[in-house]
């Protein structure tokens, strides 16, 4: 039989013990084995290293599952959304019952009511940019009689302006990526001078 | 034959909200017991664990079925974990003695919950030798024996986890279980 390395071996044996090693070689295993008394040794450390581990598990809290249940909010693919389709079709019959109302109404102009519509839009949008316009002006104004009035209104405009981009830095900063390892480093318990001796 | 996960997050979806008490029955045990390794507390381990339901349960419309449940549910509490931690900074003590005159340290007499036989004693000892040798382990291979042995996943779904090849999980387990049994020594039950 040919002979194998203990490191496949331990490893093996560790599959094994875990309940993951394949059929055939669990057969081979199971030749070598009671002739070798370091390896039988070895999985009976195993054994017990896997019953250590089970035996230092903790046992959920009773009624944890009802908690929780008591508790499932209700999530939007669970919403109600019967009003989605109604509102769709008004929705759709209201235009259609304008283009047509305004299609009479209008000689030969089918698209009178869609003008309308699209002529308030603009006033809209040209009555929103002259606001905004106007706003932006008057800002524009105001600051400049601030920043030419005296030194010192010029210096807390500066201050401003710099503490405003120190706000923007701090809110536009990224978060740091998620590497565990820093954090437990961190948090570990100082374990005195043995530690990390490995 | 028991239902898969996926068809129970279908059935879920379809309007049988009480099946996910099935999903939370499933995996409660492991759930709680990996992150009560992680966390470092069993309160916050089963707060937390109802917190991840909870999320999972809004986004199970978001779930893809190509991939399995198990591992979607111990991702979100991965990260939900690592979160709790950054944000509470655990501050843990020395369980050690700073060192006497005499340059001898050793470990401080641990109060107890009150006289317990030598068994129990003996339990309670392992237990924490457990959790140490555990948290002294390099982090890799503490998270992968965490997933191991209190999340229960199988290596396959570590491998996807952790987006790891089988057998760079196979070999990590390995090296991670070695280290624990050299650190165990005595303590290991015989």
């Amino acid at each position: 039989m040919m002979t194998m390395d203990r490191e496949t071996l331990a490893e093996w044996l560790d599959l094994d013990v875990d309940g993951q090693l394949g059929q055939a070689e669990r057969a081979r295993l199971a030749q070598i084995l009671p002739a070798d008394g370091e390896l039988a040794a070895e999985r009976r450390r195993l054994e017990a290293l896997h019953v250590d581990l089970a035996a230092a598990r903790i046992a959920v809290r009773p009624g944890f599952r009802e908690t929780v249940m008591a508790s499932l909010p209700a999530p939007a693919w669970q919403r109600d959304r019967s009003w989605v389709l109604p509102l769709a079709m008004a929705v759709g019959l209201a235009v259609v019952a304008a283009f047509a109302l305004g299609g009479a109404a209008a000689d030969g102009a089918l698209l009178g009511t869609g003008g309308a519509v699209l002529d308030l839009l603009a006033t809209t949008v040209l009555a929103a940019s002259g606001l905004l316009a106007a706003s932006w002006r008057g800002l524009a104004l105001g600051l400049e009689e601030l920043i030419t009035s005296s030194g010192l209104s010029l210096a807390v405009m500066a201050l401003g302006v710099l503490f405003l981009n120190l706000l923007f830095f701090t809110m536009m900063r990224r978060r740091r990526p998620l590497d565990p390892q820093p954090l437990l480093e961190a948090v570990a318990v100082d374990r005195g001078p043995d530690a990390g001796t490995d | 034959m028991q239902t898969q996960d996926e068809e129970l997050v279908e059935s879920v979806l379809a309007g049988k909200v009480e099946l996910f008490g099935e999903l939370i029955q499933r995996y409660q045990g492991r759930l709680v017991n990996y992150l009560n390794r992680m966390l470092r507390n069993e309160e916050d381990a089963h707060d937390l664990a109802q917190e991840v339901f909870l999320k999972i349960y809004g986004a199970l419309d978001r779930f893809d079925p190509r991939y399995r449940f198990s591992t979607w549910l111990f991702r979100v509490a991965q990260n939900a974990a690592i979160d709790q931690i950054r944000k509470r900074r655990l501050k843990l003590v020395s369980i050690h003695r700073p060192d006497d005159a005499d340059g001898d340290g050793g470990d401080w007499e641990l109060p107890g919950d009150g006289p317990t036989p030598y068994q129990e004693r003996r339990n309670v000892e392992r237990g924490a030798a457990i959790r140490e040798a555990i948290e002294e382990l390099p982090w890799e291979y503490q998270e992968l024996i965490t997933l191991r042995h209190y999340g229960e996943l199988s290596y396959d779904e570590i491998a996807t986890l952790k987006n790891m090849p089988l057998g760079t999980v196979k070999n990590k387990l390995f090296r991670g279980r070695q280290m624990l049994k050299e650190r165990l020594g005595d303590f290991l039950t015989d």
